[in-house]
């Protein structure tokens, strides 16, 4: 089976009457697709949600296959159960909706935004042009992340997960509320300006996070206020939760403090703009393991003055790192050291 | 003499209707000595001006100059009556230091501060005092009115920074200005005014000028066939010392900090690292007392990374960069051989 896929390319060329220059150019290509057995596909993680009417809840599930969690595509949604989809056309508008260009392009995830993004017809006199280079990355890149069962297609997706949210209100953070992470396409979006991410694995985490939040006043709502409910997820098969999703939230956070001390570099002395320098270096080249977040987070603590009033972000960073890591001694195996309680 | 001087101390404490404890700037006066010196301990070393009637003295390795105006001495003395020198600005001077080549004296402010911050009346009353600065604020001015000011007849005369021929870039007019200056009270180079080029070096400055003019810079001030250097009299040929490259680079740097702080948060990371390496060379020096010729290749690099967007803050900066770093990588290393054999000192925490 064959799908058609966009990319983007680099291209030199003239456009009108301008002289050559570096261009961001659009194509598609045919892409071919493997087909895959249904009993490849073992149902991993299920839960339930709302259905498009919102007259009934349905009930969504992810399928374990390759070390990775796949969801079927199902008109434009994601996650219905195999049996009760229906036979699904993934067209090109359908991909870029799950998000197909940004997680194809990592490197630069908003290429796709480009202003100045022009099509063939336009162009003359092609300088330079990795037109199909670009196209054999983007067949070999569907091939790794789109299957088709039966006529139906299936796309890989990051692992359903917790998430503790905290969004600004009026310039102050909101009460957390907790939400279930369900895929929503190839790549993870983030929806609130903190969050802390907990395996599936570890809903007794969660209710850890909250309280500390809640026992802080980490926030300006009242408690009443504040939706603790954790919504239920089904695990079925125990060996797909093995994401370190609190890893993936700390570094978000630590990268989220580092922005907002960058307001701060240009008052802060030289050895703070040192050691901001040294944390955002340490962010760049990728946080290792939990003991490394928390060092990094100890350090963030030093500088802490200059996030004024959002001074409380650190303390909540390594308490919600902390309670992860410390509930998930006994049931996650992926996560490889533990700070000292 | 005797002189009155206002300056403004510091004293930890709580002020009274208040609670917490802080740090509060108070202004405060104290009668200094400055020293009376003869015609003959104070040489002049150089005419310079339009018709040379001003002129630069020298002593104890440094030039002096004439506190005339209250504006020349806005920065070190205001008014001079008979006994009675007020400081009209909260700058001072504390100590001099060498830098390769030249001398000078710091005119960092001994205590910067920030705007907002408020200073007190004298004689204001606090609640509780929990440290006063007051003896080593006095110390310093002590040190600057002995070592810094001095008096000759009945003027006042404070070290200066050498007088230098200058370049200076006018990108906007594709064109070049020469003049010559001497530094005023920014005894340190702290901003930068162009390139700089020591008194003996005229026929250097003549050569460059015309290859830049051959380069297509008009040469400002010109009426296109006559052109001049501006001519100074140098009387003391000792003290003329100026490293033109070194100072040049320095000057930059300084005010490459200034220009870069307010948009430092915008920039990448590597920038932001260079602009640390400027920080912490040009704050380091108000400690030390002269520059390795390694924090000279530190302030090359850094001002290559920081080109671009000194460039996009003031256009024109650019090209001065290019011009003096050309002009650094190109310098007469003669005195850096003969002095080979000494040991080079390693800067601390590097």
């Amino acid at each position: 089976m064959e799908i058609q896929t966009p990319f983007i390319y680099d291209i030199v060329a003239q456009t009108g009457t301008t002289p050559a220059a570096h261009h961001y150019a659009r194509g598609t290509t045919s892409s071919p697709i493997h087909e895959v057995a249904t009993h490849d596909l073992i149902p991993a993680i299920a839960w339930t949600s709302l259905s498009a009417d919102r007259s009934c809840a349905e009930v969504h599930m992810t399928y374990w296959m390759d070390n990775s969690h796949w969801a079927v595509v199902d008109g434009g949604g994601l996650g219905h159960p195999l049996n009760a989809a229906r036979a699904s056309h993934l067209d090109i508008a359908g991909l870029e909706n799950f998000g197909y260009l940004k997680a194809m392009h990592p490197d630069a995830p908003l290429k796709h935004l480009h202003r100045r993004q022009i099509t063939a017809p336009k162009m003359r006199d092609v300088h330079f042009s990795n037109m199909s280079e670009v196209a054999q990355g983007a067949r070999a890149w569907t091939a790794r992340n789109v299957v088709s069962c039966q006529g139906v297609i299936l796309i890989k997706v990051p692992e359903p997960h917790y998430v503790i949210g905290r969004d600004m209100r009026a310039g102050v953070y909101s009460a957390p509320r907790v939400s279930l992470g369900v895929p929503t396409g190839f790549v993870r979006e983030k929806a609130s300006h903190i969050e802390h991410l907990v395996s599936a694995s570890l809903p007794e985490a969660v209710v850890t996070i909250l309280d500390n939040i809640e026992t802080s006043g980490f926030h300006h709502q009242a408690i009443h206020d504040v939706d603790t409910d954790i919504p239920e997820l089904r695990i079925l098969t125990p060996d797909s939760v093995n994401h370190a999703w609190h890893m993936e939230s700390a570094a978000a956070g630590i990268d989220t403090i580092l922005g907002l001390m960058r307001k701060r570099l240009n008052v802060m002395n030289n050895e703070d703009l040192l050691a901001w320098i040294s944390l955002a270096r340490r962010q760049e080249k990728g946080i290792p393991d939990e003991s490394a977040a928390e060092r990094m987070l100890l350090d963030l603590e030093r500088l802490s003055l200059h996030l004024s009033e959002r001074r409380f972000l650190v303390a909540e960073l390594s308490q919600a790192l902390f309670a992860t890591v410390y509930n998930a001694q006994t049931h996650q195996v992926s996560s490889t050291r533990k700070p000292a309680p | 003499m005797i002189v009155e001087h206002r300056f403004i101390n510091q004293i930890v404490g709580v002020l009274s209707g208040q609670r917490d404890v802080s740090l509060i700037n108070i202004a405060d006066v104290d009668r200094f000595e400055v020293p009376e010196l003869d015609e003959h301990e104070f040489p002049v070393a150089t005419f310079y001006g339009h018709t040379q009637a001003a002129f630069t003295r020298w002593r104890d390795g440094s030039h002096w100059t004439a506190a005339e105006s209250a504006y020349s001495c806005r920065r070190t003395l205001g008014n001079v009556n008979e006994e009675r020198v007020t400081l009209a600005s909260r700058f001072m001077h504390e100590g001099k230091s060498h830098t390769s080549g030249l001398m000078d004296i710091r005119t960092e402010t001994a205590f910067p501060l920030q705007t907002g911050q408020e200073v007190f009346p004298e004689g204001t009353k606090l609640r509780t005092t929990i440290e006063d600065f007051r003896e080593s604020n006095i110390r310093r001015l002590r040190t600057h009115f002995s070592s810094n000011v001095a008096l000759l007849g009945d003027k006042v005369w404070v070290r200066t920074g050498e007088p230098y021929y200058r370049v200076k870039f006018r990108p906007d007019k594709k064109g070049i200005v020469i003049d010559s200056t001497h530094s005023g009270s920014e005894i340190f180079p702290r901003h930068y005014h162009g390139q700089r080029y020591r008194l003996d070096d005229k026929e250097l400055l003549r050569d460059q000028v015309l290859d830049l003019s051959e380069r297509g810079w008009d040469i400002i001030g010109s009426n296109g066939f006559y052109w001049d250097i501006p001519d100074i009299r140098v009387q003391l040929p000792e003290s003329v010392n100026l490293a033109g490259e070194a100072a040049t680079l320095i000057s930059l740097a300084m005010s490459a900090v200034d220009i870069i702080n307010p948009s430092v948060d915008r920039l990448g990371l590597h920038e932001i690292e260079a602009y640390a390496t400027l920080k912490a060379t040009t704050q380091n020096h108000n400690q030390q007392t002269e520059f390795g010729d390694d924090e000279y290749d530190d302030l090359a690099t850094t001002l290559k990374t920081l080109r671009r967007e000194l460039e996009t803050i003031s256009p024109g900066y650019g090209v001065g960069i290019d011009f003096a770093l050309w002009k650094w990588d190109d310098r007469d290393i003669t005195p850096m051989l003969a002095s080979l054999p000494t040991p080079i000192r390693h800067q601390g925490g590097r």
